[in-house]
């Protein structure tokens, strides 16, 4: 996520690597594996599966894009196409895998970072992480997904993973509110000091 | 809650990307894309773009080739697949080339081999003796795919160190 609105958002360039790709430049799609991998990964392990199920589902992602590359009439639209079939493929292998069919959005504890990480152990983002921990885990799946794309990226992935802006433009959102206005109040925080 | 609504209308500023700058920074440390996974993914799209048999290495001569290493032996591999088996032999040449001899057995029509590397494709023809050679290649982790004339599927063998 870059603090620059010029930046090219991951759409666009996805959608550059899909159309060379389409247009028979077979190296093209290693591109986008490699453009793309990171945001869907985070978008799998979001919804709480073990690092196997989020790396099936991934995989029969990508193999999915294949096949059906024909049918997705908009380039642009290929990064939300993914990350859409990315959220069904986890859901589908997680359930053949024989987990609980449960909401998945709603057990993250298998995929908390352990506050010891390296990134942690900078008081404000200390803080930062309490309340991004305690955000509904919805919020924490989105916003999750959301910082691994870029900003002009926002409405788009909001929108494959069903939990759409409703408005025009890049706004905050809900989730981003929540966090901030919990950030505002706790007075262990310092303002901005990440 | 008002506050909330009011803030959640307004555009992102450099506070919002900050804050999700250091999400991703904790994720990337703390639940990293596996080491491996992109090149999984690459190599089941070409397997399914060729239709191909993927081969089975067989054979590891002199080091392991899936381990990354400096080696400055020759090393040969061992494939097979149903339709075809294949030897190939790496001689170092420098740091960052070897040559490649290739020996593709249990297949009558002509063979083309490609070399899939990280930056581009290497072609060779095999030889009515099933011999072919690739020199200089570079160095890296490569896919070899080989394509028989006619309405055979095409053989891929697995990501391997040369």
């Amino acid at each position: 996520m870059s603090a620059d609105d010029t930046v090219q958002s991951l759409a666009t360039r996805a959608a550059s690597s899909f159309k060379a790709y389409r247009d028979g430049d077979v190296g093209a799609m290693d591109q986008l594996v490699e453009l793309l991998t990171p945001v869907l990964w985070h978008t799998a392990r979001a919804q709480g599966v073990p690092e196997g199920v989020a790396q099936d589902a991934v995989q029969t992602a990508w193999l999915r894009l294949v096949e059906n590359s024909e049918r997705i009439k908009d380039p642009q639209a290929v990064m939300g196409w993914l990350i859409v079939t990315v959220r069904r493929e986890t859901w589908r292998v997680n359930k053949a895998a024989g987990r609980e069919d449960h909401d998945l959005d709603e057990n993250l504890t298998d995929t908390v970072p352990d506050p010891s990480t390296l990134v942690l152990r900078r008081e404000g983002h200390r803080v930062l992480w309490g309340h991004f921990e305690d955000l509904p885990p919805k919020c924490q799946a989105l916003l999750r997904v959301i910082a691994f794309a870029e900003r002009p990226d926002y409405a788009a992935v909001s929108e494959a993973l069903k939990m759409p802006m409703g408005s025009i433009g890049p706004t905050r959102g809900r989730c981003l509110a929540k966090l901030r206005t919990a950030l505002a109040n706790d007075p262990t925080w310092e303002g901005g000091a990440l | 809650m008002s506050t909330d609504r009011d803030l959640a209308a307004q555009p992102l500023d450099d506070f919002d990307s900050t804050i999700l700058d250091t999400i991703a920074e904790v994720f990337r440390a703390a639940d990293p894309v596996p080491a491996g996974l992109t090149e999984d993914i690459k190599f089941a799209l070409t397997v399914q773009a060729l239709h191909a048999e993927v081969a089975e290495l067989q054979r590891v001569g002199a080091e392991s080739a899936l381990a990354r290493s400096e080696y400055t032996h020759t090393q040969t591999l061992t494939f097979s697949a149903e339709t075809l088996s294949v030897m190939v032999t790496m001689s170092p040449i420098d740091a960052d080339e070897v040559r490649v001899d290739g020996w593709v057995t249990g297949h009558d029509s002509p063979v083309r081999v490609e070399i899939r590397t990280s930056t581009g494709t290497i072609t060779a023809e095999v030889d009515d003796d099933g011999r072919f050679t690739v020199d200089p290649a570079p160095r890296g982790l490569v896919r070899f795919v080989f394509l028989p004339e006619g309405d055979v599927r095409p053989v891929i063998t697995p990501t391997v160190e040369i």
